[in-house]
């Protein structure tokens, strides 16, 4: 049995890799034939920013010209990030209303920057590392042992291993405030294009962020459906007098528009938190993704059935299931899905065509647009979500469905 | 040539020294071909040289150019449409000075196998580059605690695959 150990050791290299003597002298003398450039100021990259949304304009020029503001040289901004994340750093717990503009069921990365705002409860408890979140359709705890995830209405959720931060996936950095203001502060560092502006009231500093999505959008799929794929502008409130953080704000340019996507009100700093906020439901149907659950699934479904073939192939093997209702091959491929939710929809369910798999923005895996035909003979348009990034590479739906 | 752009020669000189064998060494593990890790390398630090007026207020140059080695590996593998494939790479003539450090690479790309990405990413920069998981949450702009789940899923899918 191969431990972390053995395992960390084998990845290490066990020789040195030395540049060669001359890479020094080739980047001298490289460098000596640049001109030296002063870099563009904060301001010449507001500028140009302005000059592509006049809602955007309205914004900027209002923090730009009001009041005390002005554009900061990063040390400002990294300084002012740096100190909240030690004030958040030492405490011991912190709550939060989140409110976001989602869907109550849908998994908590996900935005959708046109829908109606969803109230979430952000609880962390620092000293024990514990955390849950509650958006009322869906549910998150890490209570110690094992992360839980589960829909309440649907009384189905997912049960794993340790602290799983996958389950809520970029919604983590809500979730954890001092990597938050670490991950703006190097950002303010970084200089690699984000924008930083400063303003101040008698008690309040804000600081206004905007940053360009990130992830491929050769494919513009995904584009919008997450914080991070989207260009943001993200507003933080900090107390003058103290410096620990007290708002944020995250808008998204759509359209030209500026569109508050997520909004923190009411972040208190409690000593304690009861033992029962990181407690799960009862009566509910776990999909037990833990290593001992995989263990017994792998070794009682045809996992290999999905493993080695392409996305496409999955999609179809996938619906050819649906078809017949073979509830072996459907507990692998939608393994993380209600099984009974899915024969109430798909049962009957045949595929007529499909396209080839695409990726887009920061989703690990990939998509698959098809036509299927449902039992009642209505056609019906998906675009499915499948991923293959476990340990044994086996295809499963991920969303779409 | 003016004294200002010598300082910065000089300032530059001092981070090349320090710095290149362990840039060399992560564009290394991820290309797998002298001559274009040493491109690479080359080009961080040009844009280094031509990104700030005074070099040393590059607070955590470390990082900064850690993070630029890695964009720009992951620009070069876009630019050759895929990483060098492995029977290619074992194929590659290496003189015999780098004839161990090739096997390395070779080793320990057969080890990661066909992890996906971001995970192949974390486990680089914690085995070979030996950095500690506040630093590769800094640098891939993370949660720490993302990192460490990241990390530990990773290394229990390999320890599967060789079990």
């Amino acid at each position: 049995m191969k431990t972390t150990d053995n395992i960390e050791k084998m990845l290490t290299p066990q020789c040195e890799f030395k540049a060669s003597s001359s890479l020094k002298d080739r980047i001298l003398e490289a460098a000596a034939q640049e001109e030296i450039t002063t870099p563009a100021r904060p301001r010449l990259v507001i500028m140009k920013y302005l000059a592509t949304s006049v809602a955007a304009a309205i914004a900027l020029l209002a923090v730009l010209f009001i009041g005390k503001s002005s554009v900061q040289p990063t040390y400002a901004a990294e300084k002012i990030f740096a100190d909240a994340a030690e004030i958040l750093n030492n405490i011991n717990s912190y709550t939060a209303i989140l409110k976001v503009r989602t869907d109550p069921q849908e998994n908590f990365s996900y935005i959708n920057p046109w829908g109606r705002f969803v109230e979430h409860t952000v609880t962390v408890q620092q000293s024990t590392g514990h955390w849950s979140i509650d958006k009322g359709g869906r549910k998150a705890v890490y209570d110690g042992t094992y992360t839980w995830q589960w829909l309440p209405e649907s009384q189905f959720g997912w049960k794993y291993d340790n602290e799983n931060i996958y389950v809520i996936d970029d919604f983590a950095l809500l979730l954890d405030l001092p990597s938050l203001m670490v991950a703006e502060e190097n950002i303010a560092l970084a200089s690699n294009g984000a924008c930083i502006t400063k303003t101040e009231s008698d008690e309040v500093i804000t600081l206004v962020v905007t940053s360009p999505a990130q992830g491929d959008f050769t494919n513009e799929y995904s584009r919008n459906t997450s914080i991070l794929e989207s260009d943001t502008i993200r507003e933080y409130e900090f107390s003058k007098e103290g410096g620990e953080l007290l708002s944020l704000k995250i808008s998204t340019k759509i359209l030209g528009v500026n569109r508050v996507i997520v909004e923190m009100t009411d972040l208190k700093y409690p000593p304690g938190i009861k033992p029962s906020t990181f407690a799960v439901d009862e009566d509910i149907e776990w999909i037990d993704n833990t290593e001992l659950g995989m263990k017994v699934a792998y070794e009682t479904l045809p996992f290999d059935q999905f493993t080695g073939i392409t996305a496409e192939e999955a999609v179809v093997k996938m619906f050819d299931a649906t078809s017949v209702w073979d509830e072996d091959f459907l507990k692998v491929v939608l393994r993380n899905m209600s099984l009974r939710q899915m024969e109430k929809i798909y049962k009957g369910c045949r595929l007529l065509e499909y396209e080839p798999s695409f990726k887009s923005g920061l989703y690990n895996g990939v998509f698959v647009k098809c036509k299927v035909k449902m039992a009642d003979g209505r056609t019906k348009k998906l675009v499915v979500a499948l991923r293959n990034d476990n340990p044994t590479m086996t295809w499963t739906a991920d969303g779409g469905l | 040539m003016t004294d200002k752009k010598q300082q910065r020669l000089n300032e530059l000189e001092g981070i090349i020294v320090r710095e290149q064998d362990m840039l060399f060494r992560f564009a290394y593990m991820r290309i797998g071909r002298r001559a274009d890790a040493e491109d690479i390398v080359q080009d961080v630090f040009l844009k280094l040289f031509r990104s700030s007026e005074s070099l040393g207020s590059v607070r955590n140059i470390k990082h900064y150019l850690i993070r630029s080695i890695s964009n720009a590996c992951k620009d070069f593998h876009r630019r050759q449409q895929n990483i060098l494939p492995l029977e290619k790479a074992e194929r590659e003539m290496v003189s015999d000075d780098d004839l161990k450090m090739h096997e390395e690479y070779l080793r320990i790309t057969k080890l990661a196998g066909t992890l996906p990405q971001e995970q192949k990413e974390v486990l680089y920069m914690k085995c070979i580059d030996g950095l500690k998981f506040r630093e590769i949450a800094d640098i891939l702009e993370l949660p720490q605690a993302t990192v460490k789940s990241r990390y530990r899923y990773t290394i229990q899918g390999i320890q599967k695959q060789l079990n």
